[in-house]
């Protein structure tokens, strides 16, 4: 709270017409303190900048959303769990993954993701001075959707990413069915 | 006002911002004379400026903060990428973190692609083990036996049932031991007094029940002809100790050990010890982690102090001495590190002394040694009050 300089009727009122305003900043700039670190911004600043292991190797698109747990499980870099994550964010949480030792020191990987995502086809229109949205349906009634690709589309640009993450001294083999998931 | 290439963002003061609103009035309002810092104070103007430029200056502050926040983020986020726990310093600090007191086997030719992990933990559960030496042994002439509890395990060649009072001595001295431990597993009797679990040749046995009760559970190998098959590690289990107050059943550490080895450890590097626990991941995959409990070496400890011709202090006294002793150790010394007995006392504790020496002894008083004890990654000397000797010249 501000100390006054009288504290009387109009200068509160003056104080209270300002005081929304500079609350609302105010709060802003603590969520963004709070937040800045997961802010999808700081991922493209990163990523434009390559700033970051992985920046070279994942989409743009999937770095900015997803750097900040990428990061988190750098942390546990190589784990059984990390992999898990990682490829999660990437893949989506549908992914499919499967670990094989063999041996002591090789790792299999086998990744088995949709490997598409759908994008509801959706239209919108001006009413009450607002936008409505609705869904868009063929003549059947059934909602039009868009599919896009997600993730990695080659085993090469997998063995990119993989070559951020996996440890030295393990020898890892990655395998990935992308349209089966 | 605030930024500068030299200082970054540095926050407006109060009185700046006062400032500035001053000559912003004294221009809209064309006033002459024109307000000066000494004659704004006081006016309407500065009054209802005054609260509100507080809070402007709050706003101030928490920009010039971006920078802090962006050089933290840069710090915190390469200090992590570097010193990822997935290393063998990284587990030890993250098992530190947890509370645990860890080591890690060094690293050599012979281990590649596996990881030795040893906790300085207590099972507060009895525990034994049989060895098996030779399976053939098991099986020739009358067959042999192991005794759990009240519970008899004949060996016999051929598959046992699951349930049954027998296991299969075939194949290799390991088989045999997984095939026991399997059939102690699934016993309705020995099953619920106790567990087992095989490591090569040998069958690790727990009580399940906490505490010292389990200390009278019976370990009997019974030869029924000449030649030997295997080993107890004693007549019953041993180490059952009662929990005390503020105590922690080890079953709950062990799964809390497991989980932060799951966490900590690199896939693909198998982890090694006596300890086995099946963890499931995230993906419903289930993999089997491993850790070693400390191999405490029981020892005697001679703390030699000669006192000093030219002393002028008190002479400590000697249970003083003794805890003192015992209090640098527990500081200075713990699991895996070589015991350097000149690191844990000097004349700086016993001022009155000339010299110091302290040795140790790890079979019973019958060899006294002063030289460094080079320790394995496991290695734990159980140093307790009651086992320092203090000699005094």
């Amino acid at each position: 709270m501000p100390q006054y300089f009288k504290g009387d009727a109009t200068e509160l009122k003056y104080y209270n017409s300002a005081a929304p305003v500079l609350d609302l900043l105010s709060a802003e700039k603590d969520d963004f303190f709070a937040d800045a670190y997961e802010c999808f911004i700081l991922g493209e600043v990163l990523y434009d900048n390559a700033l970051s292991p992985l920046s070279n190797a994942i989409s743009r698109d999937i770095f900015r959303t997803s750097f900040s747990t990428i990061f988190d499980s750098f942390l546990v870099a190589g784990s059984f769990e990390s992999y898990l994550t990682v490829f999660q964010n990437i893949f989506g949480s549908d992914v499919e993954v499967t670990f094989t030792v063999p041996a002591p020191g090789k790792l299999e990987i086998d990744i088995v993701a949709a490997g598409v995502e759908l994008s509801p086809f959706v239209a919108r229109y001006i009413e009450d001075n607002a936008y409505v949205f609705d869904n868009v349906v063929d003549d059947e009634g059934d909602q039009i959707v868009f599919q896009t690709v997600k993730g990695f589309e080659s085993q090469y640009e997998l063995e990119q990413m993989l070559f951020e993450m996996v440890p030295t001294g393990i020898y890892t083999v990655i395998s990935l069915t992308v349209g089966e998931g | 006002m605030s930024f500068s290439q030299e200082n970054g963002y540095v926050p407006a003061d109060i009185s700046t911002i006062m400032d500035s609103l001053m000559g912003y009035i004294n221009t809209q309002f064309n006033l002459d004379p024109a307000y000066t810092t000494e004659t704004f104070v006081g006016t309407n103007a500065y009054k209802y400026f005054y609260a509100l430029a507080q809070r402007l200056q709050e706003n101030e502050v928490k920009t010039s903060e971006i920078f802090i926040k962006l050089q933290s983020y840069f710090d915190f986020i390469n200090a992590r990428i570097s010193r990822p726990v997935v290393t063998n310093p990284g587990l030890i600090e993250k098992l530190g973190a947890e509370g645990y007191v860890a080591s890690v086997k060094p690293m050599v030719d012979g281990d590649a692609g596996k990881i030795h992990v040893c906790v300085d933990v207590i099972d507060n559960h009895a525990r034994g083990t049989v060895t098996v030496s030779s399976y053939a042994n098991l099986v020739s002439g009358t067959d042999d036996s192991i005794t759990i509890g009240a519970t008899a395990f004949t060996a016999q060649a051929g598959a046992a049932t699951p349930g049954a009072g027998t296991f299969q001595a075939a194949t290799s001295n390991a088989a045999t031991a997984t095939s026991l431990a399997a059939q102690i597993n699934a016993h309705a009797t020995a099953g619920a007094l106790v567990e087992a679990w095989a490591i090569d040749a040998v069958v690790y046995i727990r009580a399940l029940a906490v505490g010292e009760g389990g200390n009278d559970i019976a370990l009997v190998y019974t030869d029924n002809d000449t030649n030997v098959g295997a080993a107890v590690s004693a007549a019953t289990l041993l180490g059952g100790v009662e929990l005390e107050e503020g105590d922690e059943d080890y079953d709950d550490i062990r799964d809390d050990l497991f989980e932060i080895i799951k966490n900590s450890t690199v896939a693909g590097a198998v982890t090694q010890g006596t300890e086995i626990g099946t963890i499931t991941l995230s993906n419903g995959q289930s993999f089997d982690f491993k850790y070693n409990l400390p191999n405490r070496i029981a020892v005697l400890l001679r703390l030699t102090v000669s006192l000093s011709e030219n002393n002028q202090v008190v002479v400590g006294d000697p249970d003083d001495t003794k805890l003192a002793l015992l209090a640098n150790i527990n500081e200075r010394y713990q699991l895996g590190r070589n015991f350097e007995p000149q690191r844990y006392f000097s004349i700086v504790d016993a001022p009155w002394a000339s010299s110091i020496l302290l040795e140790w002894s790890d079979d019973a008083g019958g060899n006294w040694y002063s030289t460094v004890y080079d320790a394995e990654y496991n290695d734990l000397f159980d140093v307790v009050l009651e086992n320092i000797e203090l000699v005094e010249n």
